[in-house]
């Protein structure tokens, strides 16, 4: 399963893993992961790129979506795991503005 | 139990899931008995049945369009195996399925049935069921069959329509996206398309003052979803540009115009330069696009500027930066942008070519090589025949100098009616105005419309442009002209420009406007523009040759003007053209 997410709610944060290429395969998977649980139950959400190779702006699109839909500026989503060329990725299209990026 | 009651279902009522109303059957045998007693069984099932008695009319009158199955005695005068056989080999695409009805039981005459192109067979005698049954099971597969054949056909002639459709989009596309600004001699470039809509686009044109604006866009994803969005970008960019709007201007609008149009995860990515030969700078703006590289001629070496800003289309306007970073260029400085597509070109085992690898052939490159090619050439070692994933643009600029672009360009416009009216308009803007609103673009577009004066619109713009910014930077924020002049000093000039700008909390400028007429096809604009500043020295200008001192945009406007005069102390300037109307 390349998308898989978890729901703690001791510090009400929904973590997303993904694994290998995050592009527009992974768009359903994606989208599932965090419309499962009810939108007032999270306030934060950390997306784990660890196992990410490979993110197309498809992903970068999907970020933007998710980023949107739970609260647009207000929104609290951090990207984690990121490796060099990930991250140069996100750094190319200035994601840090909108994103908190570790 | 099973097999009971499988038998029982048989027997009393035969499977019948086919519709036999209706359907067209040819029935060809020579038999007499025969033929009353098919005619009589099968039209109770409500079957239309054609009946022939020899193989030469049954040829002449099947269609494989009239008939929905054949049931053909072997012993047909004429010969029923061959009519059966000729009527099979020349339907081609289509299918009628093929009964054949043989008193012959042995192993060869029935074989030689098959061969013949039977789909099946019933010897005489037979049973009303095994008949039945096997009409029944050949016209079901007739039916499917010619569904099939029904879609296939529905799907190549749509493919055929889609097709042409798209070929027509595309010309339109390319005609609107592609206009043929980029043919110019120090511009070289690649735009290649996945498919034939292109996410990609570049698009270059020219301001009134002979600014040259370039923008490169790349859409997420591929094709005519991708496409779309460069219809407003390219409309947007080149009536802009025309217009003589500042290119930050041009980027806040196709912005807002994208955040609006695409769906959310959709966006632009985009570097957008003005090249401005007139200073010897070009100022570039970035967001979500690999680095611009600039290739300097005077030190071989290669600087690295990147996109610091969010793709278009994702946020509001308000919310983008939009400064443009300003750098000085020297004659025959090359830069290089290019979209994503570039550095993801993916080899067979999957590793990307990469940014460093871009910027390695760059700057390993001599003066006089051909760095586009060599970019291209190793572009297509790396990828070594496989095949390309992305759209891939990729552009080359060598800045030259010398060569000033034309600064009046005929607008290609309807003519427009001169009105023979005299008017006169006044605007005063106060700070706030000054820091947030240009005023050239609108007024010069006023000007020439309402006096149809499309061929006049580079000098009045260029005429309204310079003595506006003279007004701002020598008039409110008393900028020092002389630092223009020194090394880097344009560099320095423009951030202590934007900073002296942004603090700007009081003055104001006057623009007056006023159109004379002096005959049928003859008049004067006269150009008035007074600020709230302590003026300049103008002695120093109209004693200096036109190109020699500090103010050489003042120099332009005298050259492109009849009259030009100033007031003490230097803090208002009047300018008269005459014009004539052409037809």
């Amino acid at each position: 399963m390349p998308v898989s997410s978890q729901f703690s709610s001791a510090d009400n944060t929904l973590k997303i893993n993904i694994d290998g290429r995050f592009d527009y395969d992974c768009h359903q998977d994606f989208s599932a992961s965090y419309k499962e649980l009810p939108q007032a139950a999270q306030k934060k959400y950390v997306i784990d790129l660890t196992g990410v190779s490979y993110l197309d702006s498809s992903a970068l699109g999907m970020l933007l979506v998710l980023r949107e839909r739970v609260g647009g500026d207000r929104s609290d989503i951090t990207l984690v795991g990121a490796n060099k060329d990930i991250k140069r990725v996100l750094d190319i299209a200035s994601f840090e503005k909108l994103f908190t990026v570790k | 139990m099973i097999a009971e009651e499988l038998n029982q279902a048989i027997d009393t009522t035969p499977f019948q899931e086919v519709e036999w109303r209706g359907k067209r059957v040819m029935l060809a045998t020579s038999l007499q008995q025969l033929a009353s007693t098919l005619l009589s069984f099968l039209g109770a099932e409500g079957l239309q049945i054609q009946h022939v008695s020899s193989a030469e009319q049954g040829m002449e009158l099947f269609n494989p369009d009239d008939f929905e199955l054949l049931i053909i005695d072997v012993d047909l005068e004429g010969d029923g195996l061959m009519m059966g056989h000729r009527l099979k080999m020349g339907m081609k695409e289509q299918f009628v399925p093929l009964l054949f009805i043989t008193s012959h039981t042995d192993e060869i005459s029935l074989a030689s049935c098959f061969e013949a192109g039977g789909d099946d067979l019933v010897t005489i005698p037979y049973s009303d069921t095994m008949l039945f049954s096997r009409i029944n099971s050949l016209l079901k597969m007739g039916g499917s069959y010619h569904q099939q054949y029904q879609e296939r056909k529905e799907l190549a002639y749509y493919h055929g329509v889609m097709e042409s459709e798209q070929k027509l989009a595309k010309s339109i596309f390319n005609s609107i996206v592609h206009q043929d600004y980029l043919d110019q001699d120090n511009i070289r470039y690649t735009l290649s398309p996945m498919s034939i809509f292109n996410g990609d686009m570049l698009l270059s044109a020219t301001t009134p003052n002979g600014h040259e604006y370039i923008l490169l866009g790349d859409f997420t994803g591929h094709g005519l979803t991708a496409s779309v969005g460069t219809l407003p970008v390219s409309e947007i960019f080149y009536s802009m540009t025309a217009k003589g709007f500042t290119l930050t201007s041009i980027i806040s609008e196709i912005n807002q115009r994208l955040k609006k149009l695409l769906p959310l995860g959709m966006f632009m990515a985009t570097f957008a330069i003005d090249v401005n030969r007139h200073e010897n700078v070009i100022s570039v703006w970035g967001g979500g696009i690999p680095d611009l590289q600039l290739k300097r001629i005077r030190s071989n070496e290669v600087e690295t500027i990147s996109a610091k800003n969010l793709p278009l289309g994702i946020v509001d306007s308000t919310d983008l930066e939009l400064v443009m970073e300003i750098i000085p260029v020297d004659e025959g400085d090359r830069f290089y942008i290019y979209t994503d597509g570039v550095v993801e070109t993916e080899n067979r085992k999957g590793e990307m070519f990469g940014t460093q690898a871009m910027f390695n052939v760059i700057s390993n490159a001599g003066k006089d090589d051909n760095i586009y090619q060599l970019i291209m050439n190793s572009l297509e070692a790396f990828r070594d025949g496989y095949e390309q994933s992305d759209d891939i643009t990729l552009l080359e600029y060598t800045y030259l100098n010398s060569d000033l672009p034309r600064l009046f360009e005929e607008v290609k416009a309807a003519p427009v009616q001169s009105l023979k009216s005299n008017w006169k308009m006044n605007l005063n803007l106060d700070a706030v105005a000054i820091k947030s609103y240009d005023p050239r673009p609108l007024l010069a577009q006023m000007i020439t419309d309402l006096q149809g004066l499309h061929s006049f619109r580079g000098q009045i713009y260029t005429i309204l442009s310079e003595l506006f910014n003279n007004a701002i930077e020598y008039g409110l924020l008393e900028m020092d002209p002389s630092l223009r002049k020194q090394e880097d000093g344009v560099l320095q000039y423009n951030q202590n420009k934007q900073k002296k700008l942004k603090a700007l909390t009081e003055g104001y400028i006057h623009i007056q406007l006023e159109n004379v007429v002096t005959s049928e096809t003859a008049g004067m604009l006269r150009i008035v523009i007074e600020d709230s500043g302590n003026g300049f020295d103008y002695n120093d200008f109209i004693e200096g040759s036109a190109s020699g001192n500090n103010h050489r945009g003042l120099g332009l406007v005298s050259q492109l003007s009849d009259n030009i005069q100033f007031e003490a102390p230097g803090n208002k300037v009047k300018v008269e053209c005459h014009w004539t109307q052409q037809n």
